[in-house]
């Protein structure tokens, strides 16, 4: 009895099941695929320089509304292991209306030995705001790092390692980890925040690192980057046309480093920590950001290819699984247990489901545990920590399937602006405006 | 009928609330999905379930016959074949219903692009009609291809090339038709918006 159910349940699984199934064989393969790159090809953590010359370093920050956060940012730049006097750092304000730049003169008596440059824009836009500082830049290497951002202690210093060992080196990403104590509170909100961390913890060591070995990176985090000067000076710089500055400008490097011979990498060792998500809204509006930018980045780049010259690019690939599959995706979602009212029993559509949720947990299981091979010291304990974080990951995923699908529509419908109105909200607000407006009338 | 008309009028005053709001998302999901269900349940079992099953089992036929494989099809029984293994030499006999034919996938398509809001309502058109068409050619190739893997590999072979095989090409096949219908005008509508 047993064995019939499971048969007849693999068997509808594979037959329905197919439209949510074949999204999860290709999430599947490419997963094996980055875990055996990663395996067989494990980052080289850069070695130490043997002069003792250190090149100038040039840091860019685009400054909006930072007064809470910049203080931090600025501090953990002058308390890396790195000479203070081999820094320039490069402050763009860029439609700022709080205290920003009070909180940059703040920093700057209570910091002298450090050269600090304050720019201030007459339009916004971070994009116009780092090409400005960029024309100020001084040193052999750019460092580029969000003013909501923090560097680790060690973090230039690596990545200064990192190009001074590679001459073929153009430019490279750092790894982003959020900042939190991992494993102290088990709230709703630290689950997702830990969810989050594990998410970028496998984004960086193993996600980017592949796109590194195969030299297809697809975006410099904006977070922190960093940029070989001459490399940096001869692409087009940050352009405003996508919501995606720093994705955009990758793949400009990415043509001109294929051209010449050099090459993008993630050096996931120099980090930076950015602040958790602090509400479901927020991650929604930035996975509807990271979608539209995903979107209009690939749409500039790929010259309206047809379907098989199109996957032969690795973006080309992405956007089928990120796109093209996300909308058989949908309706199966629904339409699986609609099956029930064609006659299939309801225990073989909840078989059917679990059975997938089983696989997704199993996905994420390897990736965690290949990812954490990857980590070292304190944080490392923290993460095996909230190894239980990974029974929540398909749900996560699941959520953020939802949010991408968003920023889909909402690129092909909307203007693009920094901050999205979440759906629940929306319709909360609709439904109230009728309501007074019947009331009204 | 009275039930049918209810839900039909709740589903699309609904839908053109949230369009009018612009909650694409919601608009998408309840529109997109809410077609496909009702679709499919007026679609079942009626006389053009029928007729799309004939038409697949007839092509199959000739389709077949011309490759050399020996097939039955009869009047009274639309979507039925009869197929003579060559392996076993014996029959077996193949219903086309509305899990085979198509129709199912057919809702589903329709739904997302009659709702796409990424699309003009002239390309969409002309997209549902060749999208239409591609998903009848290749539900044909599927159907093909599980007739072959059970005359070459025998009558056990069933399970696997109707479940797995089968389905698998028919997917990968669906997923360039759904490229080319949502994904492709969409970074055209992304590449004109950014001003390329």
């Amino acid at each position: 009895m047993t064995d019939l159910f499971l048969e007849r349940s693999l068997a509808f699984l594979l037959f329905w099941g197919i439209w949510i199934l074949a999204p999860l064989v290709i999430d599947f393969t490419t997963a094996m695929v980055y875990i055996l790159m990663v395996t067989f090809y494990p980052e080289n953590k850069p070695e130490k320089l043997q002069t003792d010359y250190l090149p100038m370093v040039s840091v860019v920050i685009p400054v909006h509304d930072s007064s809470a956060t910049l203080y931090q940012c600025l501090q953990s730049i002058t308390r890396q292991e790195y000479p203070a006097e081999k820094l320039q750092i490069i402050c763009v304000n860029n439609g700022s209306s709080d205290n920003s730049f009070a909180v940059f003169s703040q920093f700057q008596n209570d910091y002298h030995d450090i050269l600090m440059n304050w720019i201030t824009m007459d339009e916004p836009g971070k994009s116009f705001a780092l090409n400005a500082g960029i024309y100020m830049i001084k040193g052999d290497y750019v460092f580029n790092i969000d003013s909501d951002a923090w560097l680790d202690k060690k973090a230039i210093l690596t990545m200064v390692e990192a190009f001074e060992n590679d001459p073929h080196l153009a430019a490279a990403t750092g790894a982003i980890h959020i900042d939190k104590k991992l494993g102290e509170n088990t709230r709703i909100i630290d689950v997702l925040h830990y969810c989050e961390e594990i998410e970028y913890l496998v984004a960086f060591n193993i996600g980017r690192r592949y796109q590194s070995v195969t030299n297809n990176l697809f975006t410099l985090a904006g977070a922190f980057s960093a940029f070989r000067r001459e490399v940096l000076l001869q692409s087009f710089l940050y352009s405003e046309r996508t919501v995606s500055e720093d994705t955009d400008l990758t793949f400009h490097i990415r043509k001109f480093a294929l051209k010449n011979n050099l090459r993008l990498t993630c050096v996931s060792s120099a980090i930076a920590y950015v602040e958790p998500i602090s509400s479901l809204s927020r991650l929604y509006s930035q996975r509807v950001r990271w979608q539209r930018g995903q979107l209009e980045v690939t749409a500039l780049h790929s010259h309206n290819d047809g379907f098989l010259k199109s996957i032969t690019s690795f973006y080309g690939r992405t956007l089928v699984v990120d796109h093209t599959l996300a909308f058989s995706r949908l309706t199966w979602t629904f339409l699986i247990p609609f099956l029930y009212f064609l006659g299939y029993p309801l225990t073989l559509v909840f078989a059917a489901f679990i059975g997938l949720y089983f696989c997704y947990l199993l996905l994420d299981f390897l990736y965690y545990i290949v990812a954490v091979k990857e980590t070292s010291g304190d944080y490392r304990k923290g993460i095996k920590k909230i190894w239980w974080v990974v029974f929540f990951l398909p749900l996560f995923r699941f959520i953020t399937y939802w949010f991408r699908f968003s920023g889909l529509l909402l690129t092909l419908t909307e203007q693009s602006t920094w901050k999205v109105q979440n759906p629940v909200e929306q319709l909360k607000e609709a439904v109230k405006k009728s309501f007074h407006f019947t009331s009204r009338s | 009928m009275i039930y049918w008309i209810a839900a039909v009028l709740g589903w699309a005053l609904i839908g053109i609330f949230l369009r009018y709001h612009r909650i694409w998302v919601f608009y998408y999901i309840w529109c997109a999905v809410g077609f496909t269900l009702m679709a499919i349940l007026v679609l079942r079992s009626s006389p053009m379930e029928y007729k799309i099953e004939q038409v697949t089992g007839l092509l199959l036929h000739y389709v077949l016959d011309y490759m050399g494989i020996k097939t039955y099809v009869f009047d009274k029984a639309p979507g039925t074949i009869l197929v003579l293994l060559a392996l076993e030499n014996s029959w077996t006999c193949i219903d086309i219903d509305i899990e085979c034919s198509g129709l199912l996938e057919a809702c589903v398509l329709l739904g997302l692009l009659i709702f796409y809001p990424g699309v003009k309502l002239g390309r969409r058109l002309w997209s549902g009609i060749a999208g239409l068409a591609a998903l009848f050619l290749i539900n044909l190739i599927r159907l093909l291809t599980v007739v072959l893997v059970l005359s070459t590999s025998g009558r056990d072979s069933m399970y696997i090339a109707h479940t797995l095989i089968g389905r698998l090409v028919f997917f990968f096949l669906l997923i360039i038709v759904y490229w080319y219908i949502f994904t492709r005008p969409a970074l055209s509508r992304v590449r004109r918006g950014t001003g390329q």
